[in-house]
């Protein structure tokens, strides 16, 4: 807030102050008179006394003083300005009309209409009082912003017409693009931008001060006209995510309160299977609660969803998150060398690794191994087994293409090494899969030495996430006489190394091939090459290869999220040839080219892409962008646009107008305590 | 008709209070009086009526018989003591909360005193004069201390009125000449003069063994600046006037009025004269005995 001076100069005349002053003080020879008989004391008084005078009439000289500072005051003609101020509008020949149809703009508003029913009604208005000259143009900022008119047109009834045809997106907010949209429409002629919108949502009105700025410098002026709730409030559900926990796991939900007191919700997971979770969770005013749902032992995977009842903003009650299948996980084990013993065989560790108490067992603990010889990968049911560890197979040849179609439509395969694998057959049968050709055996240490030991891996890998809670040191205990080499490779995004034993050389290396993975272990998955079956973290990693490379989410090759109104694009095999995405509601329209789908989601929920004759190509869970779920107000547009051009958005209070009212109330007053003051004297 | 200013009611509360000299008068031989020299040779000289405070041992019975009444013998030895009252009319006087001529008047409160002290002494059988300084009227401003002048007094303080100037170091030389030795000079004033100018003029009194008495009448509106708002004060005298703010001064006044009445007791106190204040608001009774007594 800041003072200013009209005529500053002026202020010097309050000098004058000392006029009142002086006329108090100043000798007036009093009207009453009498007769004194002891003029000789009189004169005894020291003269300064006898000249002393109180200043008279205190409340008359204070009129007095006000009514000249007021006089003096309302001549230098003081204004006070602050920033805050809805500048004057609709007196230019262009105007754009910049209508804010995101999500947040479906709050109910006083009137009982949502925030978007009152913009369009009060743009619809504002058209009808222009001018016939004017040209008007109409730009939307929801999704990515868009023109609703083509350009700046003088049809006003046709503005008119199309301001309410806009319907409520569930879309974000595209500020900036749509005050850019507008910009261009003006085309550097000037004009006016009136923007109607909520300016919900954190960060966004911020994110558009560049583009405001360019508005100014192109003569153009930005109107705010805020579309608010009194008293906005909203409960949205922010996140829901699938993890570990209890039972079959976790989904986690997130719902944020935005409004200003706190709220009981009723919130509901839906799994895919139909399976229905329900709790109550209480949320604090301006805070997040976080409620953890228990999914049942056994659940079918696919996109499951999270519903809460709120009124107030709709579109945010939904959210949908990926759950895989929960239960168990048959792994086909095929035994490349059987030994002598049960011990010398890998089927022994893996089998006790992955069904610890018995192969019924598993269906407990979510994995159910097939124990099988090479031949055995006929038995490969794609629909039934996602894991496949291949143990020590001395030639994969005959089940490559089986293999290989495997990985392909989303299997994991696991190869193991030994002394029974030849490194030209294997590379030969399996080329296409192996993350890198195999080279030859080769020894590290001497028999009779400990071995060389295995590096610790990095935990933020899902196949060792359950080591962050400890046993990570258990991987140096890992040492190895004895282990495969391959190929030199680079780690990208298709092959990775997730195991290495001290010295750089790789154990456990990943590649991804089509809508699946393959595992390279170097090393034996037995006693034979190292001491690994027999360490403490042997079980708790087989256990996790299964579970984290043998599940799949409702049978589709690959997993997305997305969000509404944003464009979203899903890679599909080169293989297909067709493909189309279905919504919760129906066939969304997508474009197919380039061995990708490419559509924009209109809603929350989950949506599958897929292909004639072919399972699901992709699951993508959708949710609504929760920025616009904030519909508490934060940095104002006036405030955004003020600090671009602040001489617009002044609030301008000119005080002189008030100090020339004081002056005359005060010449009143003046009036008045002067006849008082004479009455006294006369009395 | 003139009007007698005086108190019928105020002399008779005063009747009974006794002369006193605060000095020994020698022909002060009667009442609580003593005097310095007892008179041997006693003769009859005439008789007076008698007046509550004579001896009764003076009364003579046997007339009092004869007529009904007690009169009491006068002798030779006997001292006659001539009071001489100065009464100051000067134009100063003439203020006061009420007009002049009235007992709320300074003048007025003075001339009251004047006479009730002269009825007094002259039925005590004193000879009382009248000396007025200053005033204005048609009267004899010069009665010296006789005793049938009562009348001529009466006459005189209901006649003059204020006006002039007290000059009264010229008034005090001028009594101190004519009043003779061992007499009684009672002053009323308000002794604005400056009591240095004046005060030496008393010296000639106070070497005639005259008993001198200072009635000093004053109006406490005029020494504590009374006045509600700012005044003119004019000097009924000389015509000088000062515009004041009285609210401003009043405190000073105060400290003035002190000094002043130091200043008049000083010069007062070195001739051996008493001091009596005045207020015209106050009771006079109280005062005039006071005066009479020779207590200050």
């Amino acid at each position: 807030m800041t003072l200013s001076w009209g005529t500053p100069l002026a202020l010097g005349l309050l000098g004058m102050l000392a006029i009142p002053l002086l006329a108090h003080l100043i000798r007036r020879r009093p009207d009453d008179q009498r007769a004194y008989g002891a003029m000789l004391l009189l004169q005894r008084l020291p003269r300064k006394v006898r000249r002393r005078r109180r200043i008279e009439d205190r409340l008359l000289l204070a009129a007095r003083s006000l009514l000249v500072a007021a006089v003096v005051v309302s001549v230098a003609r003081p204004q006070l300005q602050w920033p805050g101020a809805i500048p004057e509008f609709g007196g230019a020949e262009a105007i754009v009309i910049v209508i804010d149809d995101s999500m947040s703009m479906a709050l109910q508003g006083d009137t009982g209409g949502t925030l978007l029913a009152r913009a369009r009604r009060e743009a619809s208005a504002f058209v009808s009082a222009l001018p016939e000259s004017t040209a008007v143009g109409v730009v939307l900022t929801g999704g990515t912003a868009s023109k609703v008119t083509a350009g700046l047109v003088s049809n006003h009834p046709l503005v008119q017409r199309q301001i309410s045809g806009i319907v409520q997106t569930p879309f974000s907010t595209d500020l900036t693009g749509a005050i850019r949209l507008a910009r261009q429409m003006l085309a550097g002629e000037g004009g006016e931008v009136l923007v109607y919108t909520d300016e919900a949502g954190e960060g966004v009105v911020e994110a558009a001060s560049a583009e405001i700025d360019l508005l100014t410098q192109q003569s153009g002026a930005l109107v705010p006209r805020p579309m608010h709730a009194s008293d906005p409030a909203n409960i949205a559900i922010k996140s829901a995510t699938y993890g570990s926990g209890p039972e079959g796991g976790t989904v986690t939900v997130t719902i944020a309160n935005f409004g200003p007191e706190a709220r009981e919700v009723p919130a509901r997971v839906k799994l895919p299977d139909g399976v229905e979770i329900t709790a109550f969770v209480e949320v604090p005013a301006g805070e997040e609660a976080r409620k953890d749902f228990t999914v049942p032992r056994v659940a079918e995977g696919g996109i499951g969803s999270v519903f809460i009842e709120d009124e107030m903003l709709t579109a945010d009650n939904v959210a949908s998150f990926h759950l895989p299948t929960i239960g168990a996980s048959r792994v086909l084990v095929v035994e490349g060398d059987p030994g002598l013993t049960p011990v010398a065989s890998e089927v022994y560790y893996l089998e006790r690794a992955l069904a610890p108490w018995g192969r019924l067992s598993g269906m407990g603990s979510g994995v159910l191994p097939d124990m099988a010889a090479p031949s055995g990968v006929d038995s490969l049911d794609a629909e039934a087994h996602r894991l496949v560890f291949m143990a020590n197979v001395a030639d994969p040849g005959p089940w490559a293409n089986r293999l290989i179609e495997f990985v392909d439509r989303g299997g994991v395969l696991v190869l193991s090494l030994g002394d029974n694998v030849a490194a030209e057959r294997t590379n030969a049968a399996l080329a296409q899969l192996l993350p890198s050709p195999l080279r030859r055996a080769r020894s590290l240490a001497a028999p009779g030495e400990p071995g060389r030991p295995t590096v610790l891996p990095d935990t933020t890998d899902p196949l060792f996430a359950p080591f962050n809670r400890g046993g990570l040191g258990g991987f140096a205990n890992i040492r190895w006489h004895r282990v495969f080499t391959v190929e030199p490779y680079t780690d990208d995004d298709d092959v990775r190394t997730l195991l290495s034993i001290e010295g750089g050389i790789p154990l456990l290396l990943e590649r991804r091939f089509g809508s699946g993975r393959v595992l390279l272990f170097t090393g034996t998955i037995d006693a034979d090459w190292g001491n690994f079956p027999l360490q403490s973290v042997y079980m708790p990693l087989i256990q996790s290869m299964a579970r984290t490379l043998g599940v799949s989410s409702s049978g589709a090759a690959q997993t997305k999220n997305a969000v509404v109104g944003e464009p979203t694009a899903v890679d599909v095999p080169a293989s297909v040839s067709e493909a189309q995405v279905e919504g919760p509601n129906g066939i969304v329209e997508s474009t197919f080219s380039d061995g990708a789908v490419r559509f924009t989601p209109i809603e929350a929920g989950g949506h599958r892409v897929l292909s004639p004759g072919l399972p699901p190509l992709a699951a993508v869970a959708v949710n609504v962008d929760v920025t616009e779920s904030d519909v508490r107000r934060y940095t104002s547009l006036a405030k955004t646009s003020a600090s671009v051009d602040p001489e617009r958005f002044m609030n301008t209070a000119p005080l002189y107008r008030y100090a020339l009212w004081l002056a005359l109330a005060l010449v009143g007053a003046v009036v008045a305590l002067g006849r008082r003051r004479e009455r006294s004297h006369a009395g | 008709m003139s009007i007698v200013p005086w108190d019928a009611d105020l002399l008779d509360r005063i009747e009974r209070l006794h002369l006193k000299a605060r000095r020994a008068v020698e022909g002060w031989r009667h009442g609580g009086h003593v005097s310095r020299s007892l008179a041997t040779n006693i003769e009859f000289v005439d008789h007076k009526e008698y007046a509550p405070g004579d001896p009764i041992r003076h009364v003579d019975w046997k007339v009092a018989a004869r007529t009904d009444k007690l009169v009491i013998r006068r002798h030779q030895a006997e001292t006659i003591v001539p009071v001489l009252i100065v009464l100051d009319a000067s134009g100063d006087l003439g203020t006061g909360q009420g007009p002049p001529d009235l007992e709320r008047s300074k003048l007025g409160a003075a001339v009251t005193m004047a006479a009730t002290l002269a009825v007094f002494l002259s039925k005590r059988g004193d000879p009382v004069g009248l000396s007025i300084v200053g005033g204005d009227g048609t009267f004899d401003a010069q009665i010296p201390p006789g005793p049938r002048t009562l009348p001529a007094v009466i006459r005189a303080l209901a006649s003059v009125r204020s006006a002039g100037v007290a000059q009264l170091k010229s008034a005090f030389e001028r009594v101190g000449e004519s009043m003779p030795r061992r007499s009684v000079v009672i002053v009323v004033s308000d002794l604005m003069e400056e009591p240095a100018v004046w005060g030496p003029s008393l010296g000639v009194l106070a070497s005639r063994g005259v008993d001198c008495r200072f009635i000093h009448v004053y109006d406490p509106d005029e020494w504590s600046l009374n006045y509600d708002s700012p005044v003119v004060l004019f000097s009924p005298e000389d015509g000088a006037s000062l515009a004041m703010d009285p609210s401003a001064a009043r405190s000073a006044m105060g400290d003035v009025v002190e000094e002043y009445l130091h200043d008049v007791r000083s010069v007062l106190g070195q001739h051996r004269c008493s001091h009596h204040l005045a207020s015209i608001g106050a009771r006079m009774d109280e005062v005039i005995a006071a005066a009479l007594m020779g207590r200050s």
